[in-house]
């Protein structure tokens, strides 16, 4: 290795000494092949099997549930929902943008707070805190429908339980719930962009509106980037919300499923494991192809200094 | 299954178990006659109507009277999640040692080899439970379940909302036109917001009885009834209805269940199982409310089914899990089930209690259905598959495709299902 | 002019920033606020039309009705042992190896290092289909520790240790070398106390994750004495569908003891939550 020239003057390295990195790595090494490299092959092999009702007798079936995988509507509406999810949810990020940029402003005061609040529902247990929004989003007497009606809308429609409106109200909850954790990074990202831009930029007379454009979004692309990652890596890992935002008997169960959910219906509902792996395998495709597609398309607009 | 002899009791099927007893295994390990007084075990027991926690807790007590050092904990999860638990914690190897069981699942779960074969119990009168129930649970001539109770549907009318209405309570015999008017008139007449409420999400209350009524089936022969015209018009009388808004869509009652609303007033007619007697009679202490066959269409129908408990075969404490079984399934098990209200129990001459519990009810509805012209749950090796299927029902219930469309996509899939049995 | 007046009229010029935070903030704590009131609130009050926000009596008997509606303190505790478990095995395990990456020379550290980070470019539920099948084979179903296992690796946590490390200047290490302290003390005694910042990321983000998550504790634990909180909640949500109260008191209970974590360490939690987002 390259950087062992460095360690050569010292006649006796410790750090390359007989056992102690086997000791250092050893454990984790142990258990990142148990439970991850030999699951992931195992996954992959589980989605060329079908298995009986109860997920045993498994016999190997090719590619059978690719084949079924693709046939079925279930794959489509799952991976337009998902698409559809992150895609929406990805909105978070430049209402994050504004939020951190007013909370950076010079001397704000309540800063804590402001602070304190926007933060709190990055830490709320996703099922525990969904029950205040199922009531929100009732049909029934829920406060939106209530609301509805009293500035005049007839029938507004049963937010839970209509396909279509269900992935909107998760919509919600997932840039409410995420707005926290991107205001702390791009709050960082802020505090790194030195004063003396902004400086300058005002003694050439330009307005906050401007140095905004011009200086805070240009700088801040790096950790726009990070989050945009983040976030729709985040998306595709729906599952949380929706899970505990419908309840048993929902109509529109079926047909507003992500691809986590689908995979969960698949291998623990029906005990289907052959074909949920198989889901794993299409999420873990469409994931690698849009991040990739992030990368390449970063270049064209983020600055790194 | 002829309908009538749904709840006809007969010796032969006890003769068959007592020779079944003699040729069975007599491991006698697993049979409860080891058992004692001191036996000490820990068991499970899981079930999913929690209205009928107060009879599992009266019988588990008697069960204790005879067994004390053995640690019966029940636990209930709703319907839905019953079945995904149950499944994974028999692929897990962690079923309950003992716990209900229905038609539809049966033959998976005695296929599967998950179930305990009770042929040996001796003791159990199979001849006091109707054969039609004991055959259901009997798979390759072994006996896997005991049956617990029967259940048949009917419509609960709220008859203050019908005088409101100015509507006289339906009488049996009354037609599926007699029913639409009825919760028209309802509706108009503003009574009440909805004149009928149904859980379309649950078959065996609202589209498998009128399927039947109709003319059609649900499945013949491995075959999907789904694609027969008959069938179509049994499910097109709730679009019908959904379509006068008299009925409310499968949208609003995800958003508060068909019972809930019915118990808050807000429609007159609820097509319900028997098991819904104890609850409703919780909500509605007087005698509001009186139960009415369902409506006839080219003939009367009503699904009957019942429960039956049955035991892990690979319980740690089978002894102990079986005489459980057998506690839960007694007569005098069957008469707390009956006084308790609970659900109508399946022991010969128990049920008379349960019947009486609310004079002005009208429950011999239930028994009449059951005696003349019910339908058993549709049901076939690997139910749980097709039935899933069904979920698509809802697309054409909230309008979103035709449902004649539906209807025969449900047909295909449905025979592919049953193709893979 | 005093400071303090100056300082004010400058918040004065700020007001479209204060009302676009304020407004916000409103947003972000509503449900919150929202919730601990229903969870004090009667049935009806909840489903009352017109809304009704502040109940007439506060009914603290929905809190009693939890625990006799869920078995709360049995979930508590699978929630506790499998939060501190996991965030125990972390730290130790991702500082350890992070710091062998970060610093010891041994074939096949890029090969190696390489595998570690593949991880997290997949996504998780591609493991679990085999992980729950190794957590069957283990007879660890329905227990705590079947919930833990897979937890205690973590590709991220090497990840951000490794790249905490790879900032420390090297001359620390060979000084205490010189001074005749092992592999070991070097790094337990000298070097992880500089890292402090990043184990509490590391802490925090475990802490989090491992309470809050579903799925994995969905599929392990189907009875309810051996569920997580998490679990519980969604089990007691769909048991008593339209018992909006004692959801809510449940919900709370299962939330507070993150926040009340969180206000006691408000500052390191947000620094460290930043820390780990940069590094990343």
């Amino acid at each position: 290795m390259s950087d062992a020239t460095s360690n050569r003057r010292h006649r006796r390295n410790p750090m390359t000494a007989g056992a102690w990195p086997l000791l250092f790595i050893g454990p984790l090494m142990l258990g990142v092949l148990v439970f991850y490299y030999y699951p992931i092959i195992g996954n992959f092999y589980t989605s060329l099997t079908k298995t009986n009702a109860f997920g045993g007798n498994a016999k190997f079936v090719g590619l059978a549930n690719y084949a079924d995988l693709f046939a079925r509507n279930d794959l489509k509406s799952a991976t337009l929902n998902t698409l559809i999810y992150t895609a929406l949810v990805l909105l978070a990020v430049p209402i994050s943008v504004v939020i951190a940029s007013l909370l950076e402003l010079p001397n704000l005061k309540g800063r804590s707070l402001y602070r304190v609040l926007f933060f709190m529902p990055y830490l709320a247990m996703p099922v525990a805190i969904v029950q205040v929004w199922r009531l929100f989003f009732n049909g029934n007497f829920g406060l939106l429908n209530q609301f509805l009606k009293a500035v005049g809308v007839q029938n507004p429609p049963y937010w839970l339980s209509t396909p279509g409106a269900v992935l909107m109200t998760v919509v919600v909850v997932g840039i409410w719930a995420s707005i926290g954790f991107n205001v702390i990074i791009l709050s960082a990202g802020l505090k790194s962009i030195p004063k003396e831009l902004y400086e300058a930029a005002a003694i050439d007379g330009a307005t906050a509106l401007q140095q905004f454009r011009t200086i805070t979004v240009p700088l801040l692309t790096p950790s726009i980037f990070f989050l945009t990652i983040m976030q729709a890596i985040g998306g595709f890992q729906l599952f949380d919300y929706l899970y505990a935002m419908l309840g048993g008997n929902n109509p529109a169960e079926a047909s507003s499923r992500s691809l986590v959910s689908l995979f969960y219906q698949a291998a623990f509902v029906t005990q289907n494991r052959g074909f949920g792996a198989a889901v794993t395998i299409f999420i873990l495709v469409l994931v690698a192809a849009v991040t990739a597609l992030q990368f390449w398309a970063q270049k064209k607009w983020v600055h790194y200094v | 299954m002829k309908r009538r002899s749904f709840l006809a009791a007969t010796s032969v099927a006890g003769l068959a178990s007592a020779l079944a007893a003699c040729s069975g295994n007599s491991d006698s390990a697993s049979s409860p006659e080891s058992l004692s007084k001191d036996t000490k075990a820990e068991l499970t027991l899981f079930y999913w109507d929690k209205a009928q926690t107060p009879t599992i807790e009266a019988n588990i007590a008697a069960f204790n009277k005879e067994y004390p050092n053995i640690k019966v904990t029940p636990s209930v999860a709703v319907y839905k999640d019953y079945w995904t638990k149950l499944r994974t914690q028999a692929e897990g190897e962690q079923l309950p040692d003992v716990f209900w069981m229905n038609g539809p699942n049966f033959q998976l779960y005695a296929s599967g080899g998950m179930l305990a074969d009770l042929s040996d119990l001796t003791d159990v009168p199979w001849e006091k439970y109707p054969t039609a129930l004991v055959d259901l649970y009997t798979y390759e001539n072994k006996k896997y379940g005991v049956p617990k109770d029967y259940d048949t549907i009917a419509c609960f009318v709220n008859k203050t909302i019908f005088e409101t209405a100015g509507l006289q309570v339906p009488t049996d015999g009354w037609t599926w036109e007699e029913h639409r008017a009825a919760a028209k008139a309802i509706k108009d007449s503003g009574a009440a917001p909805y004149g009928v409420m149904v859980g379309l999400a649950d078959a065996q209350v609202s589209y498998y009885n009128t399927i039947y009524q109709a003319g059609g089936y649900v499945i013949k022969e491995k075959k999907s009834g789904f694609d027969d015209p008959k069938t179509i018009a049994g499910i097109q009388f709730w679009m019908d209805l959904i379509a006068d808004g008299t009925q409310p869509g499968p949208e609003v009652t995800a958003d508060t269940p068909a019972d809930q609303l019915f118990m808050n007033g807000q429609g007159g007619i609820h097509w319900g199982g028997s098991w819904e007697v104890k609850p409703l009679r919780e909500k509605f202490t007087g005698d509001e409310i009186v139960v009415v066959p369902l409506p006839k269409g080219e003939m009367q129908a009503s699904i009957i089914h019942g429960l039956s408990y049955a035991a892990s075969a690979k319980s740690a404490n089978l002894a102990a899990a079986k005489a459980l079984v057998k506690a839960m399934t007694n007569q005098a098990a069957n008469q707390t089930e009956a006084s308790n209200g609970t659900a109508i129990p399946a022991f010969a001459e128990t049920q008379k209690p349960w019947f009486e519990q609310a004079p002005s009810w009208n429950l011999d509805v239930f028994s009449k259905a059951a005696d003349s012209y019910a339908i058993p749950y549709p049901a076939s090796k690997n139910t749980a598959a097709w039935v899933d299927k069904q979920v698509m029902l809802a697309d054409a219930f909230t309008g979103k495709a035709p449902l004649e469309d539906t209807c025969k996509k449900l047909a295909t899939e449905m025979n592919t299902a049953l193709g893979e049995e | 002019m005093s400071s303090a007046a100056k300082s004010w009229r400058q918040q004065l010029r700020y007001w479209p920033a204060h009302l676009v935070l304020i407004l916000g903030g409103i947003v972000m704590l509503f449900p919150f606020l929202w919730q601990v009131l229903m969870s004090l609130s009667a049935n009806v009050e909840i489903q009352a039309v017109p809304p009704k926000f502040i109940p007439d009596s506060p009914q603290w008997g929905n809190y009693v009705q939890v625990f006799e509606k869920l078995p709360f303190l049995s979930q508590f505790w699978t929630s506790v042992l499998i939060t501190v478990v996991r965030t125990g095995a972390q730290l130790v395990l991702c500082s350890m190896a992070g710091y062998a990456f970060a610093r010891m020379q041994f074939r096949g550290r890029g090969l190696l290092f390489g595998l570690i980070l593949a991880i997290l470019m997949i996504p998780g539920q591609a493991y679990l289909i085999t992980q729950y099948q190794i957590i069957k084979s283990l007879s660890l179903l329905e227990t705590p520790w079947g919930v833990i296992l897979p937890g205690m690796f973590s590709a991220f946590g090497t990840f951000l240790m490794r790249q905490a490390f790879m900032s420390l200047p090297r001359e620390l290490e060979e000084a205490a070398h010189l001074d005749g302290c092992n592999v070991w003390q070097v790094f337990w005694k000298v070097i992880l106390p500089l890292v402090k910042p990043s184990l509490f990321a590391v802490a925090i983000t475990t802490v989090l994750w491992s309470w809050n998550d579903l799925l994995w504790p969905l599929i392990v634990t189907t009875r309810e004495e051996s569920m997580p909180l998490s679990v519980g909640i969604a089990t007691l949500a769909g048991q008593y569908t339209t018992d909006w109260a004692l959801i809510m008191a449940a919900s709370v209970m299962a939330m507070a003891p993150i926040f009340v974590l969180f206000f006691t360490m408000q500052r390191r939690v947000i620094e460290g939550l930043a820390t780990s987002g940069l590094k990343g």
